[in-house]
């Protein structure tokens, strides 16, 4: 089966929920923890790969 | 695949299949993951525009979703750790090993060699040297040294 590429053009919100998603089924925390302990710098010189997996999917700004 | 904006200098997420691993045709029943940044920019005076990649992570996961490798650039978030690189995960390494700029295609030409299997291998090697021409047409960054030929690519 082939299946066809679609492009979809997703607002902040829903973007939010694909990176809480990410973050509950990689790192095992809701994607506000991750995104506060982040920002507190509590994973400064101890940033993993499957951190930077669910960050990338975080709205800036958020 | 998703976008979440077209706004010009606004950051913009691109993701496949909404951040979770895609399955690829073919016996080993690989999967991917494909997400990255970009920014939109104005390219010249003739209405032109120009996206710009900010950062990328790109996986390649074997059937039971368990990494093989990860392909990761993301300058902003890492400044101790600026440069494109790759973490072998399928050895249980974190470390960072540098590479040059890693494209979505190259990531596929790996899981075509670890076992995926293109459902039209021609015209997948027109789509692959097409894409890598038009990238060397308006990379700033991290463009082939020399033209790629899909000849020689792991297809067969």
């Amino acid at each position: 089966m082939t299946g066809r590429v679609t492009l979809e053009k997703i607002d902040a919100d829903e973007q939010w929920r694909i990176y809480d998603r990410a973050c509950r089924r990689v790192l095992r925390m809701s994607g506000v923890e991750f995104a506060r302990r982040w920002d507190a710098g509590e994973f400064v010189g101890e940033t993993t790969p499957e951190m930077m997996e669910v960050l990338v999917l975080r709205p800036r700004g958020r | 695949m998703t976008v979440s904006s077209y706004k010009v200098e606004d950051p913009g997420k691109l993701a496949f299949n909404g951040g979770r691993p895609t399955k690829l045709h073919g016996p080993e029943r690989l999967r991917i993951t494909c997400a990255m940044e970009y920014q939109i920019a104005s390219a010249d005076k003739r209405d032109l525009w120009k996206v710009h990649t900010t950062n990328y992570i790109y996986r390649l996961l074997d059937r039971s979703e368990n990494p093989i490798v990860d392909y990761h650039w993301h300058p902003d978030d890492t400044p101790d750790v600026p440069f494109p690189h790759l973490h072998l995960r399928k050895w249980g390494s974190r470390l960072h090993y540098p590479t040059g700029r890693v494209l979505v295609e190259d990531l596929l030409m790996l899981a075509v060699e670890h076992g995926a299997e293109p459902h039209d291998r021609a015209k997948w090697a027109r789509i692959l040297k097409r894409n890598r021409e038009n990238f060397a047409l308006g990379a700033t960054w991290g463009v082939p040294r020399v033209p790629f030929d899909p000849d020689r690519a792991p297809l067969t």
